[in-house]
This record gives C-alpha cells, sequence and structure tokens, in this order.
C-alpha cells in the first residue's frame, strides 16, 4: 500500500480495517495520539466487536508510515486479537508486539485465560495454564482472515450481502501491509518502520 | 508493453479505491443524526460542521472556491493542536472528507477514556494506573492480556 503522502497512505490504511470490519459490524476504526513519529495504534470504536451469539473479538492494531522511493507506505508492526466468549471470557489471543516489552517478538498464539477453568481436574488445569502463557508460533494473522473465519466458522452474520467481495477487496489492499516474506525478522521491520 | 493485472490487483492497487468505505461511514452516522442529502447528493455545510464537532474536533476550514482545506483542532492542555484533514475544490466534499477523520481519529479526551475503560474492564484498575504500573516494569510483561492492552498503551498516554 502506498501513496504520494504519509497522510494518504494512512488513510488507505484505515479506509482498509474499516472495509473489512464493515462486513460484520458497523464499528469504526479508531486511531489514537501517537506518542512515536510514524507509529500509530489503531482500535475499533466500540470494542469488543460482537461477532454473532457467542463470540466477540478485541483488537489493537499498531502501523507505521514509512517513505520509500518517493512514496510513502503503511505497514502492520503489531497486532493483538483476543477472542472472546459473548460474556467476555478470554477464549484466545494472536498477537504480534516486536516493540513491546515481551522477550518474544514473532507472531505467535495463546490460550485465553478462561480456558482454564477451576472445574476441570488438576493435572489438566496444569497444562492449559502453560499453554496460557506458551508462545505457540503462528504465521503473520491478517484481520481479514481472521473475520473471514469468524463468518464461515464461528458462525458470525455478515451485515452485508457483498461481503465476501469486500472482505477480498479489504484483504487485497492490507496484504501489501503485512511484512515482507525477506523483512520477518522483527528487527529488520522495525528498523524500516522506525524511520525517524 | 504493461503487464498484464491479475484479477486481484483489479480490486484495489491506488490510494482512493477504497473511498466508498468512508462515504458510506459518513452517509450512515449522518442519517442517525437526522441529516439527508439534498436531491443532487450534496449535504448543507453546518451539518457537516456540526457532525464534526460531535466528534469532538473543531472543524477549522481556510481557502475558498475551488481551493478548500479543512484541519481538526483539539485543545491539550491550554494549546490547540491543529491536524490537517482534507482538502478539494468542494466545500461540502471536503468537509464530508474531513468527517470521516474525525470520526477515525480519536481526539486526546476521547483516546484515553477508551484506554481507561478497557483497563477497568481487564483489570480493574484505572488506564493511568496501568501506565503507571507498566512503565515501571510492575506487570508480567509476559501476560498476554498485559501485553494486549499495552499494544493501546499510546492511547493512554
Amino acid at each position: 500500500m502506498a501513496a504520494r503522502t504519509a497522510a494518504a497512505a494512512d488513510r488507505t490504511f484505515r479506509q482498509g480495517v474499516q472495509a473489512a470490519l464493515c462486513t460484520v459490524s458497523s464499528s469504526i476504526v479508531v486511531v489514537g495520539p501517537s506518542t512515536t513519529p510514524g507509529l500509530l495504534s489503531l482500535r475499533i470504536s466500540d470494542p469488543p466487536l460482537r461477532l454473532g451469539p457467542n463470540f466477540r473479538l478485541d483488537l489493537w492494531l499498531r502501523y507505521g508510515l514509512t517513505p520509500a522511493d518517493g512514496r510513502w507506505h503503511a505497514g502492520l508492526v503489531g497486532y493483538s486479537y483476543r477472542l472472546l466468549d459473548h460474556d467476555g471470557r478470554e477464549l484466545l489471543l494472536l498477537q504480534w508486539d516486536p516493540f513491546g516489552q515481551s522477550p518474544v517478538a514473532t507472531p505467535h498464539l495463546h490460550l485465553g485465560r478462561a480456558l482454564d477453568h477451576p472445574a476441570l481436574p488438576l493435572p489438566f488445569r496444569r497444562r492449559l495454564g502453560r499453554l496460557v502463557k506458551a508462545h505457540v508460533p503462528t504465521d503473520f494473522v491478517p484481520l481479514t482472515a481472521l473475520l473471514r473465519t469468524a463468518i464461515t466458522d464461528l458462525d458470525a452474520p455478515p451485515v452485508r450481502p457483498d461481503w465476501d467481495r469486500r472482505l477480498a477487496e479489504a484483504h487485497v489492499a492490507l496484504r501489501s501491509t503485512l511484512p515482507r516474506e525477506s523483512t520477518r525478522r522483527p528487527a529488520e521491520v522495525a528498523a524500516a518502520t522506525l524511520y525517524t | 508493453m504493461a503487464a498484464p493485472r491479475s484479477k486481484e490487483a483489479d480490486l484495489i492497487d491506488e490510494p482512493g479505491q477504497l473511498d466508498w468505505v468512508s462515504l458510506e461511514t459518513t452517509q450512515r452516522l449522518l442519517a442517525e443524526r437526522g441529516v439527508r442529502p439534498d436531491t443532487a447528493g450534496a449535504y448543507l455545510i453546518d451539518a457537516l460542521l456540526d457532525a464534526v464537532r460531535a466528534q469532538g474536533w473543531e472543524p477549522i476550514v481556510e481557502g475558498g472556491p475551488g481551493d478548500w482545506q479543512v484541519d481538526l483542532q483539539e485543545w491539550q492542555e491550554g494549546t490547540p493542536v491543529r491536524h490537517p484533514a482534507s482538502s478539494g475544490a468542494d466545500l461540502a466534499a471536503t468537509l464530508r472528507s474531513a468527517l470521516w477523520e474525525a470520526m477515525s481519529l480519536a481526539t486526546r479526551t476521547k483516546a484515553r477514556v477508551m484506554f481507561d475503560a478497557s483497563a477497568r474492564e481487564m483489570f480493574g484498575i484505572s488506564g493511568q494506573e496501568f501506565l503507571r504500573r507498566y512503565d515501571a516494569g510492575e506487570l508480567d510483561e509476559e501476560d498476554p492480556s498485559v501485553i494486549h492492552l499495552a499494544m493501546g498503551r499510546d492511547f493512554g498516554r
């Protein structure tokens, strides 16, 4: 995703996320004030996002704006997708936060702490507890892929008839904002993003 | 000779192709406020200005016919801070574009309120207290829930 100005790249990134969200919700994407030049955080206006009767999704995205070859590029530099049940119990987290305090800077999955339930046998709970903190490695997960799974596998009702096409559009728009194969190591991602 | 475009590339390859998103989103917001376009599809300037203000921003309109600029202004600790929002030849279209920016960009106050609500819901403490403990290294830096909320730390600052 490239544009002539940083503002245009920023706007197109936000529009891409909004295009994905509008397949399942009327929520608005909201970008917060930045404390690091070129690095921004994005949330939805009324979290968590309702995904049908059973699931909710709470999410944060971080993205950067970088000049290259006379154009400005928007690039995803972190995410946290927190899947909850309808009562807000945490089931699953997909995270990638190369700029946070955690020593794990690659994309990964955690089991949600709600799965570690007191009614379960103690040995099983211990094993589940390990998986809550374990960083199960994953590839980079685009929001569009997660929303498609929510619609097709988790009974999240699409709110518009053209959801498949709109989600495909958003996916193409946002795909280029994921780290490329050659720049997947977080240090390289950080170096490419923090240009100031 | 240009390379043939892939089917996917036909979906979107230039900024502006997703403008339907902001048009649709602003149309919905305006309809919720009881504002309808005229028969030519244009909105009243005052209605657009009011809609921007309702998002917590003060619209600053400069320029003139054929070359309008709209900035969004908020007050931070007694100082006005301006964000360029949109520019264009038509004032109504430029303001509508600025309305999308006003919806999509959180004021400092709104961002802090959102972060605070999330901190209270997840940890039962204020957003400021979460940030104090996070900065002091008092929180478990490998707790996935801590990492989740800390992703949005800029909202709380």
